[in-house]
């Protein structure tokens, strides 16, 4: 809930201050706008204790594999 | 637009730095655990690896000249938007594993009561703050920080004097050593490697014809200081004690015992790491920012802020500090070197390919002639 509170502040200060360049370029709006409902995706998944890590798990179990075999050899 | 520049002498210190300052976290851990009192020799061998092939990418660079504008939104292949990807999948990479490991350091031995995703906010609003400004002011940051970690690392042998004990280098060799000296390669090697970074950053230098050079040396100063360390790390503490420790040059310096009231120098030198360090991260988070434009075609930083915030939560792809530390000793190792050859299988096609153009333009221009 911390960080989904201070991630909204932090982009909500950043547009205010650049809100009138990004009216001016619409596509720059899009682009800004998509990131940040990411963000925000993103930190609500977190809050919610969406396994994120499994990304991760994943590689450890596979390419991590490789590289113990080889210093096992 | 105008193009930013960098000189050679600071494409030495971002290369030197790029390779030194992640390299240090923990890695000598891992490399001291399998090759043992023999690893002094592991930072030589993969030096012979690592200039040879940086020297196969960066071998003649008048031809490089050519390929000055290739981040630029023009008309783009389809090996381009190839090479694209691979090299913004290798950064970002790099840029989760060592956020999460910087991050891990500071909450783990500095701010042990500050939650780590603070830590990660608030590194991240100083990350913008300095790729905000452009590969100019990043890479005379990293010239100040890189030159006084230097300056520290080499005195390092000198305040440690009366803690190094050379028997610990013994005994030389080994029955295994050889097969051992090859794991540990296997394992520095992708992380000494990230200095093809000059991939990307070659664009920024001028004059280019010091590609080769600067590249090399900033190789050479990373590879200097890493032999200090790790030998320090095998004389001062022996092999038993750096290979459990999780962070091995933090137990290095907490050795230093000058005199009685100089005991807590190891904060000192902590804070002048973190600098290079953060160097190292807003280098790559430009050129996350930088690759990204070129995908969408746009030149600004607008979106550099939502970008860096969404970067900074992929702390949590990571469930705790071990997997954090299984990721960089086991996964990167294989990943890397995947990535690493792909970028400069690619990189060589580029550049043997605007080469043949211009040869071919050369012919034809002599034949109207």
């Amino acid at each position: 809930m911390q960080i989904l509170l201070i991630l909204i502040i932090c982009l909500l200060i950043y547009f205010l201050k650049i809100r009138k360049l990004l009216l001016k370029d619409k596509q720059e709006r899009r682009w800004y706008l998509l990131l940040s409902a990411l963000c925000i995706m993103l930190a609500i998944a977190l809050m919610l204790e969406f396994p994120l890590y499994v990304v991760t798990s994943f590689f450890n179990y596979t390419l991590g594999e490789i590289t113990k075999q080889v210093i096992k050899i | 637009m105008k193009q930013e520049q960098i000189s050679p002498f600071q494409l030495t210190c971002l290369i030197g730095n790029f390779i030194f300052t992640g390299v240090l976290i923990s890695v000598p851990q891992i490399l001291v655990e399998i090759s043992k009192q023999n690893t002094w020799i592991v930072i030589l061998f993969t030096y012979i690896l690592t200039t040879t092939f940086f020297y196969l990418i960066c071998r003649k660079p008048e031809k490089l000249e050519k390929l000055k504008s290739l981040f630029n939104i023009d008309k783009r292949t389809w090996i381009k938007k190839v090479f694209f990807s691979v090299l913004s999948m290798y950064l970002l990479f790099i840029y989760i594993r060592d956020f999460r490991a910087f991050t891990s350091f500071i909450d783990g031995i500095l701010l042990p009561d500050t939650p780590i995703d603070i830590i990660a906010l608030l590194t991240t609003l100083t990350l913008i703050y300095i790729s905000l400004t452009g590969i100019e002011v990043i890479s005379r940051v990293t010239v100040i920080h890189f030159i006084t970690i230097s300056i520290v690392v080499i005195s390092l042998p000198f305040l440690l004097l009366n803690e190094i004990q050379l028997t610990n280098l013994l005994p030389f060799g080994g029955l295994h050593s050889g097969a051992e000296i090859l794991k540990s390669t296997y394992i520095f090697f992708p992380w000494m490697t990230e200095a093809i970074v000059i991939v990307f950053l070659f664009v920024f230098l001028h004059p280019i014809s010091h590609l080769n050079k600067a590249g090399i040396i900033g190789i050479s100063c990373g590879f200097f200081l890493l032999f200090i360390l790790i030998f320090l790390n095998i004389t001062v503490l022996g092999v038993a004690i750096t290979s459990e420790a999780t962070y091995p040059n933090i137990k290095l310096i907490q050795q230093i015992n000058l005199t009685d009231f100089l005991d807590r120098l190891d904060l000192v030198i902590e804070v002048v790491w973190i600098p290079t360090m953060l160097c190292k991260v807003s280098l790559l988070l430009f050129a996350l920012n930088r690759l990204f434009n070129t995908f969408r075609r746009k030149d600004s930083d607008f979106n550099l802020v939502p970008l860096a915030l969404l970067l900074s939560l992929t702390i949590r792809l990571f469930k705790n500090n071990i997997d954090g530390i299984e990721y960089s000793f086991f996964t990167w190792p294989t990943k890397g070197l995947l990535l690493e050859l792909i970028i400069v299988f690619l990189f060589l096609i580029l550049k043997r390919g605007k080469s043949d153009k211009v040869k071919k333009m050369s012919k034809k221009y002599d034949g109207i002639n």
